[in-house]
């Protein structure tokens, strides 16, 4: 079986487009001018088209991303609740001990008269 | 075994336990603190400082395209006016999105940290302090009344109940706090992985932002060198003509100028966005290696110092293009 390579244009098309501008700095004249005007035409033809689409179809999943991220923040916020109320309800108890306590002191009062 | 006998024994094995406690109290004050809470105060530092710097570059590669478009259509002017002509690299959405993907990070990486440092220890003590006064007070009450009774609550009984009760709740507490973390970093570490590798994508060499950000500074350095073109020719022009009349060269200075900080600024900007590309990859790598130190203990240091460093790098960098 034969592995096919995958090939993806739009590197392919960027190594050309950088060829040509080292071509345009490396040279002057007609070369340099001719360098120039084939890299222009490639990069405002077709690679800048290209990177616009692929930003503006990257902004769609960031903010599916963002959506997920803001629940797990919201989950590891009231996991943060969660863990201060245990030391809320302690305090309750204790605060229930103290009444209970009066409680029992004004029983133990009455008892005695 | 009598009923007192029994009530003897149970109130000794209290009272033992009550010493175990205070010992096990000593223990725990030392361990109320997060073995987390220090690598997660690092990575809340790291991810603040990379967001801050990311959201300030991607108004640069803006700003650097809009530059790079008016050179554009100067080059080649449109018959006339109209909004189609424009096309940024980022519209208001595309910004956005990103700036709130940033964000998001920052704050979740905050947020593990509060988690990290919720500390109620003192609280629960606080409780349990009161709670043994009134259980005293409440104990002494009862053997008044009972005075007679031979099932006296010996002296000692309440409070160690009471320092077990209080030893027992803040373990609980800590222990809910570290099964906290270790679920947020399991469920978080799928998304902040992507969230990064989607950033990196777009920053490291090859990626649309860098790739663009490239080209719209090779516009300007273009235009540089037709500005510099135009001024040179008149002069050269006029001296082939009539070489005894010839003015003065140009002061080709100011052009010279200007290039060197396009080239300077283009360098300092895609030297950043590979930093910031390679950042937030090793961002993702110091996620899964928080959410394993979680799980196994095994620390994550050398990968946040590692990332510490990456960091700083970028905030030179960005310093630079500040200027």
């Amino acid at each position: 079986m034969k592995t096919q390579t995958l090939i993806d244009p739009y590197f392919c098309l960027s190594e050309i487009a950088d060829t040509l501008w080292d071509l345009y700095q490396s040279t002057e004249g007609k070369t340099a001018d001719q360098a120039r005007s084939m890299y222009d035409t490639l990069e405002n033809l077709y690679l800048e088209p290209f990177r616009r689409k692929q930003i503006q179809a990257n902004t769609e999943k960031y903010a599916a991303l963002t959506q997920r991220l803001q629940s797990d923040i919201t989950g590891i916020n009231k996991d943060i609740t969660r863990i201060n109320k245990i030391a809320d309800n302690i305090q309750k108890v204790a605060g229930y001990a103290a009444i209970f306590d009066q409680i029992i002191s004004i029983a133990a009062k009455l008892v005695a008269i | 075994m009598t009923f007192p006998c029994r009530l003897y024994l149970f109130c000794r094995t209290a009272l033992r336990l009550g010493l175990a406690c205070a010992i096990g109290a000593a223990l725990f004050g030392c361990a109320s603190t997060s073995k987390m809470s220090k690598p997660l105060n690092d990575f809340s530092a790291i991810t603040s400082d990379s967001t801050t710097v990311t959201t300030a570059v991607l108004t640069v590669v803006q700003s650097v395209d809009q530059e790079s478009q008016a050179i554009e259509l100067t080059r080649e002017p449109p018959k006339s006016l109209k909004e189609g002509i424009v096309q940024p690299i980022f519209r208001p959405n595309d910004l956005l999105q990103r700036q709130l993907a940033l964000q998001s990070l920052a704050t979740y990486a905050a947020t593990l940290k509060a988690l990290a440092t919720v500390d109620r220890s003192a609280d629960i003590q606080k409780s349990f302090d009161s709670l043994k006064t009134s259980l005293d007070s409440s104990a002494n009450t009862i053997a008044k009344l009972a005075s007679g009774s031979t099932m006296q609550i010996p002296s000692g009984v309440v409070s160690g109940i009471v320092s077990l009760g209080s030893i027992l709740a803040k373990a609980y507490a800590l222990q809910e706090r570290e099964k906290a973390i270790r679920a947020a970093l399991e469920t978080s570490d799928g998304t902040i992985t992507r969230i990064c590798n989607l950033l990196s994508s777009e920053l490291r060499p090859g990626g649309a932002i860098y790739d663009q950000l490239k080209h719209d500074f090779n516009t300007q350095e273009e235009a540089a060198d037709d500005k510099y073109q135009a001024t040179r020719k008149p002069a050269s022009e006029t001296e082939a003509k009539a070489p005894a009349e010839a003015k003065p060269p140009p002061d080709l200075t100011p052009v010279f100028k200007s290039f060197a900080a396009i080239k300077t600024k283009k360098d300092y900007c895609l030297a950043l966005l590979n930093s910031l590309a390679a950042s937030y990859r090793q961002i993702a790598q110091v996620h899964t290696a928080l959410k394993i130190q979680s799980e196994t203990g095994v620390a994550s240091s050398a990968q946040l110092r590692q990332l510490s460093a990456q960091i700083d790098n970028a905030k030179l960098l960005n310093a630079q293009i500040s200027k």
